[in-house]
């Protein structure tokens, strides 16, 4: 009986601690089997990571590749200052490059040379045969002027011409005698006419030619002109002659503010609106005025 | 073989394997016992016969339960009393109790005839139940069971000596009880008496007949858990304790193992879990900083290819552009375009053009101007190579003119402290003949012949500032001199004066610190533009300019300087 106590105490204990030991070794295989769930998460998750680096690593690569086969970008300053920039206002560099793109040198063409007009703006040629009243061959040559067109400019030139002597005829001041003054001949200044002869004539030339070659023979060539013929008011002295006899019969022209000088055959006569009054100078005055213009001196 | 040893294999015989020989043996060997017990308690034959009969009944149920230690002999004494009280204590008991007083003079002596130990037979189970049980059963086995000294040590595990001393003490113990109950003449003798004489001796007959009830009411052989059981009942205490603890320290152990493997699997897991956190950790910047240049890289390849097809576009658009602008160049029936940025002029008109011209087509120290380049149709090439050519030109001119200044000085007059006068000396006309054909050479030879009338053309017309076309200076004809001084002013500080003479004359003032050292506090600006616009305009000669500034360092250090202080 006694071993029978003995036994189920034994066992009892044993079966006690068997509990507890497995209670307690449940508990840590419960926690082993989390652990295990949590770690083999982890894992997955290392893997996927793994293997997103992997394939971001091969994609890091590619793009590396990519990048270093693309072709290098060489931005074209040239052809960007052409687009932003009004491209005739290019710095001369910027020009000669423009011209060794587009192979324009002296060996391009045996017969031309293309430049650019910013050049013919710079040379600022005289244009206008002012004795001929006629366009030069060189600018009817640069400027490509068609026989049309140079017509249509020299009878620009030519009406101008006509109505600013209409106008000066119509405004020419005589006075003399008086004194010893035999006689003085004078334009007044008239904006209005100024502007309104340089405004016809200026827009006759953009009619033959467009704006652009308008504006390149206006200025300055044309504009010169104009001052020449007095059109255009450019020097501060009023256009006036007179003509003086002195007391032992010698006639002396004095204009501009210059010292009087001797009036004889060949004197220079003022530039200016009186020409378009007295066309052949001293001698239509004289023949005007019914004097007769001595002898030019004979060179020494 | 010990007497314990073999009453336990006997039952074992039974039990496991019913063999019911085995069990009559055990009751032969104990039934003296048992009936003796009885009959002293029950004082009846038949009773304790009964009495026998119901010890071994339940003997045979129980015999699973002994252990090779425990002691059949006591455990027999015990159930024989305990089954002899409540046979008294039944109502049958009781009448054959009264029935049969007289009978009792047949079966034991009377207390006539033994009064000295007669009167402790009713105490003499008491007496020994009192005993310790090894003790007890050293009685039993000695009076009750006839066995020799030798025997009962053998039963009780120890020597024949030994026994004899237990037998002896334990009946000296029992007198020690009898005399605590009041029996003052009780002794060892009579105790003894007491025992011998109430032991009996039984017939084979009662043997077999108390054994043939035992087995009748006894189970079958025992089987499965019982057999079991009884197998264990079987055991000793240590062994059934070394039983217990291996059937428990298996399990236990085996959880025990698997908790320690648990906990061991749970501590690599969480070092693994640790592990990989921080693998994941890492491998998480890592991936950051991989996204993040992955996306750069993609960000870069997306504008690298924008870019690439904006190139392309703007390179298409450029030739197509270059197209546009050459065609209508170049054809036959060229007329001027509005839109164009180019005229085509015929070489024809160029000596002509370049004649009339209003700009100089060079300029020192050694410049191509850009419309004359475009109108000789000037590669990069051929522009450097004039201009390297220029350079040297103007760059000899200056050297000659720097040899030929000669310096001077004047009377001190006024506020004038300090003069000097530099005179740049005409050149020599053969020296200048020679610079001058070395660069028409030069420049002749990288424009060829066709070319050449162009620049001949030009360089026939003499017009223009100093310096100029010809190539040569008008300053090498007509010298020039500049003189510079310096003089105090009301507030006695020195200032500095200035007049050039020869094609350009000129002149003025200025403050005399603009021409301090650089870091010197008292410096004043404008020493370095001093007359510089005037050989940039090929107006003055830069030796010339140079020396002059030079005197004029001198004298504001010595002036105003550092070293004037006190």
């Amino acid at each position: 009986m006694n071993n029978i106590l003995l036994a189920f105490a034994i066992l009892g204990a044993g079966a006690g601690g068997f509990l507890t030991t497995r209670q307690s070794a449940s508990q840590f295989q419960r926690e082993a089997q989390g652990l295990r769930e949590a770690w083999l998460a982890q894992t997955q998750q290392v893997a996927a990571a793994q293997s997103e680096q992997a394939n971001l690593t091969e994609r890091v690569r590619e793009l590396k590749q990519t990048l270093a086969q693309t072709p290098g970008v060489v931005e074209n300053a040239l052809w960007s200052a052409l687009q932003t920039n009004r491209a005739n206002q290019l710095a001369p560099e910027m020009r000669e490059r423009l011209m060794e793109e587009l192979g324009f040198n002296w060996k391009a063409s045996t017969d031309y040379i293309v430049v650019s007009k910013e050049t013919i703006r710079r040379l600022q040629m005289d244009i206008i045969n002012e004795w001929k009243g006629e366009l030069t061959k060189t600018a009817t040559t640069v400027f490509a002027l068609t026989p049309e067109e140079r017509s249509q400019f020299e009878a620009a030139m030519q009406r101008a011409r006509m109505d600013f002597k209409e106008w000066a005829l119509a405004h020419v001041e005589r006075t003399g005698p008086k004194d010893d003054v035999l006689v003085k001949y004078s334009l007044p200044t008239d904006r209005v006419m100024s502007q309104t002869l340089s405004n016809n004539f200026f827009t006759a030339l953009v009619a033959a030619l467009g704006l652009e070659r308008a504006q390149l023979t206006m200025f300055p060539s044309a504009y010169n002109w104009m001052c020449q013929l007095g059109i255009l008011d450019c020097t501060p002295l009023p256009a006036t002659i007179l003509v003086r006899r002195q007391v032992d019969g010698r006639l002396k022209a004095s204009w501009g503010g210059f010292p009087p000088s001797d009036l004889t055959k060949g004197a220079s006569f003022p530039r200016g609106g009186l020409r378009s009054v007295f066309p052949n100078g001293w001698a239509d005055v004289a023949e005007r005025e019914g004097f007769e213009l001595p002898p030019a001196p004979k060179k020494k | 073989m010990n007497e314990r040893r073999r009453d336990f294999e006997l039952l074992q015989r039974f039990t496991r394997h019913g063999e019911q020989a085995a069990f009559t043996d055990v009751v032969r060997r104990h039934l003296d016992l048992v009936f003796a017990t009885a009959m002293r308690k029950v004082e009846d034959t038949g009773a304790a016969q009964e009495v026998a009969q119901n010890v071994f009944a339940a003997l045979a149920r129980k015999a699973w339960r002994f252990a090779p230690d425990d002691s059949l002999p006591a455990w027999l004494h015990k159930a024989a009393l305990l089954e002899s009280t409540s046979w008294l204590r039944s109502e049958l008991g009781r009448r054959r109790r009264e029935e049969t007083a007289s009978e009792l003079g047949t079966t034991m002596k009377t207390p006539e005839d033994q009064p000295a130990f007669h009167a402790l037979v009713p105490l003499l189970d008491e007496a020994l139940l009192s005993l310790r049980e090894k003790d007890r059963v050293a009685l039993l086995l000695r009076f009750y069971e006839s066995q020799s000294l030798r025997e009962v040590g053998e039963a009780l595990g120890a020597g024949e000596d030994a026994a004899r001393k237990r037998v002896q003490g334990a009946l000296e113990k029992i007198t020690e009880f009898f005399k605590r109950r009041g029996f003052k003449t009780a002794s060892v003798a009579a105790a003894t008496a007491a025992l011998q004489h109430t032991t009996v001796a039984t017939s084979t007959a009662m043997v077999n007949a108390v054994a043939g009830v035992a087995l009748a009411v006894a189970p079958p052989a025992l089987v499965g858990l019982s057999a079991l059981l009884a197998r264990l009942a079987s055991l000793s205490k240590v062994q059934t304790a070394a039983v217990c603890v291996a059937l428990t320290a298996v399990p236990v152990g085996w959880q025990l193992n698997a908790r320690q493997a648990a906990g061991a699997e749970v501590k690599r897991l969480q070092e693994q879990r640790l592990a990989t956190q921080n693998e994941a950790s890492t491998l998480r910047a890592e991936l950051d900083r991989v996204r993040a240049e992955a996306a750069r890289l993609k960000q870069s390849v997306a504008q690298a290819t924008e870019a690439a097809a904006r190139a392309a576009a703007s390179a298409q658009a450029f030739a197509d552009w270059k197209q546009r602008v050459r065609a209508p160049l170049l054809a036959a029936d060229y007329r001027w375009d509005d839109n164009s940025l180019f005229v085509r002029i015929p070489k024809s008109v160029l000596p002509e053009l370049c004649e009339r011209s209003n700009p100089d087509p060079f300029s020192p120290p050694g410049v191509v101007e850009s419309y004359a380049r475009e109108l000789m149709g000037l590669t990069y090439a051929e522009r450097q190579a004039v201009e390297t050519a220029l350079q040297r030109h103007f760059a000899s001119l200056e050297e000659q003119l720097a040899a030929g200044i000669r310096e001077t000085n004047k009377p001190l007059s006024g506020r004038i402290v300090a003069n000097r006068k530099f005179d740049l000396q005409p050149a020599m006309k053969g020296s200048l003949s020679n610079l001058l054909g070395l660069v028409l050479t030069n420049v002749r030879g990288v424009l060829g012949e066709e070319r050449w009338p162009l620049v001949k053309a030009r360089l026939g017309k003499r017009r223009g500032p100093v310096m100029s076309g010809d190539l040569s200076s008008g300053l090498t004809e007509t010298g020039q001199s500049l003189e510079v001084w310096v003089e105090t002013n009301d507030g006695g500080t020195p200032t500095m004066g200035y007049g050039l003479g020869g094609a350009v004359a000129t002149g003025g003032s200025g403050a005399l610190s603009m021409f301090l050292p650089e870091g010197d506090p008292k410096r004043t600006t404008g020493g370095d533009e001093f007359l510089s616009s005037f050989v940039q305009g090929g107006f003055l000669s830069n030796a010339l300019r140079q020396r002059a500034v030079a005197w004029l360092q001198e004298q504001a250090i010595v002036r105003l300087g550092e070293k004037e202080k006190p």
